[in-house]
Protein backbone atom coordinates (compact mmCIF):
# COMPACT_ATOMS: atom_id res chain seq x y z
CA UNK A 1 0.00 0.00 0.00
CA UNK A 2 1.12 3.63 -0.82
CA UNK A 3 1.91 5.64 1.92
CA UNK A 4 1.71 9.80 1.88
CA UNK A 5 2.99 12.84 3.84
CA UNK A 6 0.96 15.63 3.73
CA UNK A 7 0.98 19.11 5.12
CA UNK A 8 -2.06 20.55 7.10
CA UNK A 9 -3.77 23.59 7.19
CA UNK A 10 -1.73 24.34 10.42
CA UNK A 11 1.48 23.99 8.08
CA UNK A 12 2.34 20.48 10.08
CA UNK A 13 3.75 17.36 8.32
CA UNK A 14 1.37 14.82 8.72
CA UNK A 15 2.22 11.02 7.77
CA UNK A 16 3.18 8.70 6.56
CA UNK A 17 -0.35 8.05 6.15
CA UNK A 18 -1.82 5.12 4.55
CA UNK A 19 -4.24 5.96 1.20
CA UNK A 20 -7.69 5.24 3.41
CA UNK A 21 -6.14 7.67 6.00
CA UNK A 22 -5.63 10.31 3.34
CA UNK A 23 -8.95 9.93 2.15
CA UNK A 24 -11.22 9.73 5.45
CA UNK A 25 -8.92 13.69 5.96
CA UNK A 26 -10.35 14.53 2.42
CA UNK A 27 -13.81 13.50 3.49
CA UNK A 28 -13.80 15.28 6.59
CA UNK A 29 -12.51 18.52 5.20
CA UNK A 30 -9.05 18.32 6.64
CA UNK A 31 -7.44 18.05 3.25
CA UNK A 32 -8.55 19.15 -0.64
CA UNK A 33 -6.83 19.51 -4.22
CA UNK A 34 -4.35 22.01 -3.12
CA UNK A 35 -3.09 20.09 0.20
CA UNK A 36 0.77 19.21 -0.36
CA UNK A 37 1.62 15.54 -0.52
CA UNK A 38 4.32 13.60 -0.96
CA UNK A 39 3.93 10.31 -1.62
CA UNK A 40 6.87 7.91 0.35
CA UNK A 41 9.89 6.93 -1.57
CA UNK A 42 9.27 10.26 -3.66
CA UNK A 43 11.66 13.58 -3.10
CA UNK A 44 8.83 16.01 -5.02
CA UNK A 45 6.20 17.35 -2.90
CA UNK A 46 2.64 17.91 -5.13
CA UNK A 47 -0.85 18.36 -4.79
CA UNK A 48 -3.14 16.11 -3.60
CA UNK A 49 -5.17 17.58 -6.94
CA UNK A 50 -2.59 16.19 -9.29
CA UNK A 51 -2.83 12.95 -8.13
CA UNK A 52 -5.15 10.25 -9.97
CA UNK A 53 -5.37 8.01 -7.09
CA UNK A 54 -7.37 10.87 -5.05
CA UNK A 55 -9.15 12.83 -8.53
CA UNK A 56 -12.47 10.74 -7.77
CA UNK A 57 -13.27 11.57 -4.47
CA UNK A 58 -11.45 15.74 -5.34
CA UNK A 59 -14.34 15.76 -7.94
CA UNK A 60 -11.91 15.93 -10.79
CA UNK A 61 -12.49 13.22 -13.04
CA UNK A 62 -15.03 13.50 -15.33
CA UNK A 63 -18.20 11.37 -14.54
CA UNK A 64 -18.76 8.07 -15.73
CA UNK A 65 -21.91 7.19 -17.93
CA UNK A 66 -22.89 3.24 -17.80
CA UNK A 67 -23.04 1.54 -21.14
CA UNK A 68 -20.61 3.35 -22.98
CA UNK A 69 -16.97 2.71 -23.30
CA UNK A 70 -14.84 5.56 -20.81
CA UNK A 71 -14.02 8.58 -22.34
CA UNK A 72 -9.82 8.60 -22.35
CA UNK A 73 -8.93 10.78 -20.03
CA UNK A 74 -6.42 13.10 -20.08
CA UNK A 75 -3.64 12.52 -17.99
CA UNK A 76 -3.08 15.81 -16.43
CA UNK A 77 0.71 16.53 -16.55
CA UNK A 78 2.27 16.58 -12.70
CA UNK A 79 3.73 20.11 -11.81
CA UNK A 80 7.13 20.29 -12.06
CA UNK A 81 8.50 22.02 -8.80
CA UNK A 82 11.64 23.56 -9.50
CA UNK A 83 13.46 23.79 -6.50
CA UNK A 84 16.04 27.05 -5.62
CA UNK A 85 19.36 26.45 -6.26
CA UNK A 86 20.84 24.86 -3.18
CA UNK A 87 17.38 24.06 -2.10
CA UNK A 88 16.13 20.12 -1.35
CA UNK A 89 13.47 18.87 -0.24
CA UNK A 90 13.53 16.95 3.25
CA UNK A 91 16.52 19.56 4.67
CA UNK A 92 14.14 21.46 6.93
CA UNK A 93 16.67 23.04 8.32
CA UNK A 94 17.39 25.55 4.76
CA UNK A 95 15.95 28.42 4.92
CA UNK A 96 14.47 30.48 1.48
CA UNK A 97 16.67 33.12 0.44
CA UNK A 98 14.15 35.46 -0.10
CA UNK A 99 12.84 35.71 3.28
CA UNK A 100 16.06 37.35 4.31
CA UNK A 101 15.71 39.33 1.47
CA UNK A 102 12.51 41.16 2.45
CA UNK A 103 13.32 41.30 6.12
CA UNK A 104 16.02 43.69 4.48
CA UNK A 105 14.19 45.63 2.62
CA UNK A 106 11.53 46.40 4.99
CA UNK A 107 13.76 47.31 7.73
CA UNK A 108 15.02 50.07 5.07
CA UNK A 109 11.43 50.89 5.23
CA UNK A 110 10.96 51.49 8.44
CA UNK A 111 14.15 53.17 9.07
CA UNK A 112 14.42 54.99 5.48
CA UNK A 113 17.40 57.18 6.31
CA UNK A 114 18.12 58.91 2.98
CA UNK A 115 15.62 61.62 3.75
CA UNK A 116 13.52 61.11 0.48
CA UNK A 117 9.42 60.15 0.90
CA UNK A 118 10.16 58.43 -2.27
CA UNK A 119 12.93 56.14 -0.42
CA UNK A 120 9.52 54.49 1.75
CA UNK A 121 7.56 53.51 -1.16
CA UNK A 122 10.15 52.01 -3.25
CA UNK A 123 11.42 49.99 -0.08
CA UNK A 124 7.96 49.30 1.07
CA UNK A 125 7.08 47.70 -2.61
CA UNK A 126 10.05 45.83 -2.85
CA UNK A 127 9.92 44.48 1.20
CA UNK A 128 6.26 43.33 -0.46
CA UNK A 129 7.09 41.91 -3.28
CA UNK A 130 10.32 39.68 -2.00
CA UNK A 131 8.08 38.33 1.02
CA UNK A 132 5.49 37.28 -1.25
CA UNK A 133 8.02 36.00 -3.34
CA UNK A 134 9.44 33.96 -0.39
CA UNK A 135 5.99 32.92 1.18
CA UNK A 136 4.69 31.91 -2.40
CA UNK A 137 8.11 29.44 -2.94
CA UNK A 138 7.58 27.95 0.70
CA UNK A 139 4.31 27.26 -0.01
CA UNK A 140 5.30 25.43 -3.28
CA UNK A 141 8.36 23.80 -1.09
CA UNK A 142 7.29 22.71 2.04
CA UNK A 143 10.41 21.98 3.78
CA UNK A 144 11.80 26.08 3.39
CA UNK A 145 11.67 27.81 6.60
CA UNK A 146 11.34 31.34 6.82
CA UNK A 147 7.41 32.21 6.47
CA UNK A 148 7.79 33.52 9.92
CA UNK A 149 10.74 35.72 8.82
CA UNK A 150 8.61 36.75 5.38
CA UNK A 151 5.29 37.40 7.66
CA UNK A 152 6.70 40.16 9.53
CA UNK A 153 8.39 41.50 6.72
CA UNK A 154 5.37 42.03 5.16
CA UNK A 155 3.83 43.33 7.75
CA UNK A 156 6.66 45.34 8.20
CA UNK A 157 6.26 46.69 4.78
CA UNK A 158 2.63 47.53 4.13
CA UNK A 159 2.45 49.23 7.68
CA UNK A 160 5.23 51.85 5.76
CA UNK A 161 3.40 51.99 2.39
CA UNK A 162 0.27 53.10 4.95
CA UNK A 163 2.19 55.93 6.40
CA UNK A 164 3.99 56.18 2.80
CA UNK A 165 0.61 57.13 1.60
CA UNK A 166 -0.62 59.07 4.26
CA UNK A 167 2.37 61.32 4.02
CA UNK A 168 1.74 61.95 0.45
CA UNK A 169 -1.93 62.52 0.84
CA UNK A 170 -1.19 65.16 3.79
CA UNK A 171 1.29 67.00 2.36
CA UNK A 172 -0.37 67.11 -1.40
CA UNK A 173 -3.05 68.65 0.73
CA UNK A 174 -1.73 71.12 2.59
CA UNK A 175 1.39 72.81 0.14
CA UNK A 176 0.13 75.08 -2.79
CA UNK A 177 1.11 74.17 -5.70
CA UNK A 178 3.37 76.20 -7.98
CA UNK B 1 -2.14 6.35 15.17
CA UNK B 2 -1.36 10.25 13.58
CA UNK B 3 -2.98 13.31 15.22
CA UNK B 4 -5.95 14.42 12.52
CA UNK B 5 -4.61 17.83 10.83
CA UNK B 6 -7.36 20.59 11.55
CA UNK B 7 -10.23 20.91 9.37
CA UNK B 8 -9.47 23.51 6.97
CA UNK B 9 -11.29 26.82 6.52
CA UNK B 10 -10.56 29.61 4.61
CA UNK B 11 -9.43 32.79 6.91
CA UNK B 12 -12.05 35.78 6.34
CA UNK B 13 -9.71 38.32 6.17
CA UNK B 14 -7.84 37.01 3.37
CA UNK B 15 -10.96 37.60 1.37
CA UNK B 16 -10.27 41.35 1.86
CA UNK B 17 -6.60 41.67 1.21
CA UNK B 18 -6.72 42.95 -1.91
CA UNK B 19 -8.03 46.06 -0.25
CA UNK B 20 -4.75 46.53 1.08
CA UNK B 21 -3.25 46.47 -1.96
CA UNK B 22 -5.49 48.35 -4.47
CA UNK B 23 -6.43 51.37 -1.84
CA UNK B 24 -2.58 52.58 -1.49
CA UNK B 25 -2.31 51.38 -4.91
CA UNK B 26 -4.84 53.94 -6.32
CA UNK B 27 -4.49 56.46 -4.42
CA UNK B 28 -0.86 56.69 -5.15
CA UNK B 29 -1.63 56.81 -8.43
CA UNK B 30 -4.01 59.23 -7.97
CA UNK B 31 -2.21 61.82 -6.29
CA UNK B 32 0.53 61.63 -8.17
CA UNK B 33 -1.45 61.38 -11.46
CA UNK B 34 -2.84 65.03 -10.18
CA UNK B 35 0.32 66.42 -8.68
CA UNK B 36 3.20 66.48 -10.90
CA UNK B 37 6.43 65.72 -8.50
CA UNK B 38 8.61 68.47 -10.25
CA UNK B 39 6.10 70.96 -10.24
CA UNK B 40 5.17 70.13 -6.60
CA UNK B 41 7.58 71.28 -3.55
CA UNK B 42 6.04 68.21 -1.51
CA UNK B 43 9.03 66.18 -1.81
CA UNK B 44 12.80 67.32 -0.04
CA UNK B 45 15.81 66.94 -1.96
CA UNK B 46 17.09 63.75 -2.37
CA UNK B 47 19.99 63.63 0.14
CA UNK B 48 21.13 60.30 -0.95
CA UNK B 49 21.73 61.86 -4.22
CA UNK B 50 22.79 64.83 -2.99
CA UNK B 51 25.55 63.10 -1.17
CA UNK B 52 26.82 60.40 -3.29
CA UNK B 53 25.71 61.79 -7.29
CA UNK B 54 24.15 58.39 -7.72
CA UNK B 55 20.84 57.02 -9.09
CA UNK B 56 19.05 55.18 -6.20
CA UNK B 57 17.04 52.30 -7.73
CA UNK B 58 13.78 54.63 -6.98
CA UNK B 59 14.74 57.61 -8.79
CA UNK B 60 12.69 58.78 -11.35
CA UNK B 61 9.87 56.53 -9.55
CA UNK B 62 7.06 59.40 -9.12
CA UNK B 63 7.79 61.21 -12.23
CA UNK B 64 7.25 58.09 -13.84
CA UNK B 65 4.21 57.28 -11.99
CA UNK B 66 2.95 60.69 -12.95
CA UNK B 67 3.24 60.72 -16.54
CA UNK B 68 2.01 57.28 -16.53
CA UNK B 69 -0.99 58.15 -15.03
CA UNK B 70 -1.94 60.69 -17.46
CA UNK B 71 -1.25 57.82 -19.97
CA UNK B 72 2.17 59.20 -21.05
CA UNK B 73 4.11 55.89 -21.87
CA UNK B 74 6.91 57.50 -23.34
CA UNK B 75 8.17 59.27 -20.98
CA UNK B 76 7.33 57.53 -18.19
CA UNK B 77 10.01 55.07 -19.87
CA UNK B 78 12.44 58.36 -20.11
CA UNK B 79 11.93 58.41 -16.36
CA UNK B 80 12.28 55.30 -15.00
CA UNK B 81 12.25 52.31 -17.89
CA UNK B 82 12.84 49.39 -14.95
CA UNK B 83 9.49 50.39 -13.77
CA UNK B 84 7.38 50.54 -17.10
CA UNK B 85 9.25 47.24 -17.86
CA UNK B 86 7.99 45.41 -14.77
CA UNK B 87 4.84 46.88 -15.28
CA UNK B 88 3.55 43.93 -18.09
CA UNK B 89 4.73 41.35 -15.71
CA UNK B 90 3.06 42.68 -12.20
CA UNK B 91 -0.12 43.53 -13.42
CA UNK B 92 -1.31 40.43 -14.99
CA UNK B 93 -0.09 39.06 -11.65
CA UNK B 94 -1.52 41.35 -9.13
CA UNK B 95 -5.09 40.61 -11.44
CA UNK B 96 -4.79 37.32 -10.96
CA UNK B 97 -3.85 37.52 -7.17
CA UNK B 98 -7.16 39.94 -6.86
CA UNK B 99 -9.00 37.47 -9.22
CA UNK B 100 -8.23 34.80 -7.07
CA UNK B 101 -9.19 36.68 -3.70
CA UNK B 102 -12.50 37.87 -4.76
CA UNK B 103 -13.26 34.55 -5.45
CA UNK B 104 -12.32 33.00 -2.36
CA UNK B 105 -9.97 30.19 -3.87
CA UNK B 106 -6.75 29.07 -3.13
CA UNK B 107 -3.98 29.04 -6.18
CA UNK B 108 -3.38 26.22 -8.11
CA UNK B 109 0.56 24.68 -7.80
CA UNK B 110 0.76 25.51 -11.01
CA UNK B 111 -0.52 29.36 -10.47
CA UNK B 112 1.79 29.97 -8.02
CA UNK B 113 4.70 28.60 -9.82
CA UNK B 114 3.47 31.34 -12.70
CA UNK B 115 3.56 33.91 -9.62
CA UNK B 116 7.10 32.92 -8.72
CA UNK B 117 8.60 33.54 -12.66
CA UNK B 118 6.33 36.48 -13.35
CA UNK B 119 7.94 37.88 -9.83
CA UNK B 120 11.37 37.18 -10.75
CA UNK B 121 10.87 38.66 -13.85
CA UNK B 122 9.26 42.22 -12.86
CA UNK B 123 12.29 42.20 -10.20
CA UNK B 124 15.25 41.55 -13.05
CA UNK B 125 13.64 43.88 -15.55
CA UNK B 126 13.02 46.63 -12.76
CA UNK B 127 16.65 46.40 -11.46
CA UNK B 128 18.57 46.12 -14.21
CA UNK B 129 18.07 49.42 -16.24
CA UNK B 130 17.75 50.76 -12.21
CA UNK B 131 21.49 49.71 -11.56
CA UNK B 132 22.73 50.07 -14.73
CA UNK B 133 22.36 53.76 -15.27
CA UNK B 134 24.99 54.42 -12.89
CA UNK B 135 27.63 53.55 -14.96
CA UNK B 136 28.76 56.01 -17.62
CA UNK B 137 28.50 56.05 -21.56
CA UNK B 138 25.01 54.37 -22.96
CA UNK B 139 23.96 53.58 -19.65
CA UNK B 140 22.66 57.16 -18.87
CA UNK B 141 20.09 56.55 -21.37
CA UNK B 142 18.71 54.73 -18.74
CA UNK B 143 18.70 57.76 -16.60
CA UNK B 144 15.98 60.52 -15.77
CA UNK B 145 16.58 63.30 -17.72
CA UNK B 146 17.54 66.19 -14.95
CA UNK B 147 14.99 67.93 -13.46
CA UNK B 148 15.09 71.64 -14.79
CA UNK B 149 14.97 74.00 -12.00
CA UNK B 150 11.39 75.86 -11.51
CA UNK B 151 11.47 79.30 -11.64
CA UNK B 152 9.80 80.88 -8.59
CA UNK B 153 6.63 82.32 -9.85
CA UNK B 154 7.29 86.38 -9.08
Amino acid sequence: MPRYTIIGGDDREYGPISLDQVRAWIREGRADENTRVRPEGSQQWTALGELSEFAELLGIAPPKTPGLPPLPVPKRKPAELKLPPGQQVGAPTASNPWAGVSLAFAIGAMTCGCGHPLCWGVFAGLGIATSLMALNQIKLNPGQRGAGMAKISLAMSVASLLLFILAIGAVASLLPQK
Amino acid sequence: MNPAPPVLKPSPWRRWAWVLVVLPAGLTVWLLGANDPVKTEIYPPCSFHKATGLLCPGCGGLRSTHHLANGRLGQAFQNHPGFVLALPFLLPLVSVWIWHRVRNDEETLRTRMIYDRALKMALILFFVPALLRNLPGPFQNFAPPPVAKVAPSK
